[in-house]
């Protein structure tokens, strides 16, 4: 019978814990960013205490929670945006420029447990960063304004987000030799996906609305849905749009899982939640990018 | 009447590699012998590393096939890894890793149960002499202990061939005379060890067979005293005489076979004098020549025959490079 191969056992993911986390390195950067972290709240907090007329009112304390609970989401955001991609960008390709790649290859370690070994030590190092700053959230559930719900979501989406942005860099890392390039492509995708489509919806809809206001009733309303349907999937395709675009829901709808969208007087859209889609494109893109990455593992050089 | 099978362990045929218009290896036909140490030699360019990493199922061919141990490296690539142990020319550092957490890393890779792991380090370790440095991080390790490191690593899942690429290279005479010590001891165990060199001395000392492989083609094949028969029209044979060198050398000149009998420039101490013979006879022939030097009474201290593998090397090979 062939032993059960745990994946807590994977050999390669086993090394590279133990290398990442000896010495002082992996404690001074959870250090840094959870000090970083925690100035910067502390700044905002003061800020918006100070600038609030009458913080006893229970408005102004949501509002303080909200902004304060945002900030640090959105700090969690960058912070993954630039780690993620840096974990994993050089995870095959630095193989290859130290010269093991082949020493690993004639072993019976399967190209599978290779890439997923790699992949996995990115993501289990960027889910410490983030979970060890949940305590940075406190200060928002003191002074309230923020549900259960809202912090699942927000976890779910820097969760997924980090899972999604260190699959692209193990795939850059599987396709070409030098880390470097692979890192350099991996910044741009995920900073595309990040911040980029937010910029360029945000252009789009500055562009596109004045010229639509008054007009929405003239379109047919298929075209009309059609149109809802792909800008709402450009919100799913960034955490950050994501993130404002669930939050909305969940402020004027009071709904977790669908948003009514009133178009015309005619025409309603009933859509999911941004988070959905976010959460199923982007574990179908990580899962879709480390296949493509043991295909090419697998491969024998020619 | 005993037989003795010699099985072959690696059977490479009509072997084609090519790297757009240069062709590395041309039609490479090679057999390596259960239990042989195959010495593969050849200059810079010639597609010794090519070979072997295709035998490691490391590189595709683009025509001809390779089998190991009775396994097809294209069509089963499991069971061959699971027999070879490939060290490349090359020594791969995990720079945080210490000697121990290495050998542990890819006794994981290759499968090996961890409550069994422990004591294999330890037999490795105590195989290539490193056990008291264990704990040491591999970086930190000189070249030579590195390629031991190395060598333990190609052992740690009992493969029965061992394909390593210039083990050597780089090492001080002493970490080579141990290594090409270790290789023997390898030999000794049952290993079949096919590994290239450009150190003629170290192939010529250990090998039970050597290959020459030129500009992708292999161009002489055999054991070393085969292949000086074959390609050296004469033998060459050393001899040092306590004095009388006069006497020695027309009484070797009058000897059948023997077609040059010279003094060697350089003298030895005392009353020992140096002599070379240039040979074309057989070992009959051979052995008559030390037995008319004896029964007239001149002293040998020294009778070799000089198996010259760089000379061999020289005329195998015209310095071609694809």
């Amino acid at each position: 019978m062939k032993p059960i191969e745990w994946p807590w056992k994977n050999p390669v993911m086993v090394k590279e814990i133990r290398t990442r986390m000896r010495g002082n390195r992996a404690f001074l950067l959870v250090t840094i960013h959870l000090v970083l972290l925690s100035i910067v709240v502390g700044l905002a907090y003061y800020l918006l205490m100070t600038s609030m007329s009458n913080i006893g009112l229970v408005q102004q304390r949501v509002y303080l929670g909200k902004a304060v609970f945002g900030l640090v989401v959105w700090i969690e955001l960058v912070t993954v945006s630039f780690i993620a991609p840096a974990l994993t960008s050089g995870a095959i390709s630095t193989e290859r420029e130290r010269q093991t790649y082949d020493l690993l290859r004639v072993t019976l370690l399967p190209a599978r447990s290779l890439v997923l070994g790699k992949y996995a030590s990115g993501v289990i190092f960027i889910f410490l960063l983030l979970f060890t700053s949940i305590p940075m959230q406190s200060p928002a559930f003191l002074i309230g304004g923020v549900t259960p719900q809202e912090i699942i979501i927000s976890i779910l989406i820097l969760s997924v987000s980090a899972i999604a942005l260190c699959a692209i860099g193990v795939f850059f890392s599987a396709f070409l030799s030098r880390t470097m390039v692979s890192t350099v492509l991996s910044f741009a995708v995920a900073t595309f996906l990040v911040f980029g489509i937010p910029v360029i919806s945000s252009v789009i809809l500055l562009t596109f609305t004045k010229s639509l206001t008054g007009v929405a009733n003239d379109f047919n309303p298929i075209s009309l849905s059609i149109l809802v349907f792909a800008g709402w999937l450009m919100v799913s395709l960034t955490p950050l749009a994501t993130i404002i675009g669930t939050e909305v829901g969940l402020l004027q709808q009071h709904s977790l899982f669908l948003t009514n969208i009133q178009i015309t007087d005619k025409v309603n859209v009933i859509v999911l939640s941004p988070w959905i889609p976010h959460v199923a494109i982007y574990l179908v893109l990580s899962l879709l990018l480390l296949w493509i990455s043991i295909q090419r593992i697998k491969q024998v050089e020619r | 009447m005993q037989f003795t099978f010699m099985t072959a362990t690696i059977e490479i045929q009509n072997l084609t590699k090519r790297y757009g218009e240069r062709i590395a290896v041309d039609k490479l036909n090679l057999t390596v012998n259960q239990g042989d140490i195959f010495g593969f030699i050849g200059p810079n360019g010639a597609g010794k590393t090519s070979t072997m990493r295709m035998v490691a199922g490391l590189l595709r061919p683009n025509s001809g096939a390779i089998k190991v141990a009775g396994y097809s490296v294209a069509k089963s690539p499991e069971r061959v890894k699971a027999q070879i142990g490939y060290m490349p020319d090359y020594f791969g550092v995990y720079p945080d890793l210490k000697v121990w957490e290495y050998l542990d890393f890819f006794s994981a890779c290759y499968k090996i149960p961890e409550g069994q792991r422990p004591s294999l380090l330890d037999g490795l370790l105590e195989l290539v002499d490193l056990g008291h440095r264990k704990q040491d991080i591999v970086d930190s390790l000189s070249r030579g202990l590195k390629q031991r490191l190395s060598l333990a690593r190609t052992l740690i899942h009992d493969p029965q061939v061992l394909i390593l690429d210039e083990p050597a290279a780089g090492l001080d005479p002493r970490a080579r005379v141990e290594i090409r010590e270790l290789l023997v001891e390898l030999a000794a165990m049952g290993k079949t060890i096919f590994f290239s060199s450009h150190i003629l001395a170290d192939v010529a000392e250990i090998c039970t067979r050597v290959g020459i492989i030129e500009a992708g083609k292999l161009v002489a094949v055999g054991k070393l005293d085969e292949l000086h028969l074959q390609i050296m029209p004469r033998r060459r044979v050393e001899i040092t005489v306590l004095g009388k060198l006069e006497e020695a050398l027309e009484l070797l000149k009058s000897v059948t076979g023997v077609v040059e009998a010279e003094a060697l420039l350089a003298p030895k101490e005392g009353e020992r004098r140096q002599l070379s013979i240039e040979f074309t006879g057989d070992d009959a022939s051979l052995s008559e020549a030390l037995a008319v030097l004896v029964q007239q009474g001149i002293p040998v201290l020294h009778f070799n025959e000089n198996l010259d593998l760089e000379e061999v090397f020289m005329r195998a090979t015209k310095g071609l490079v694809t």
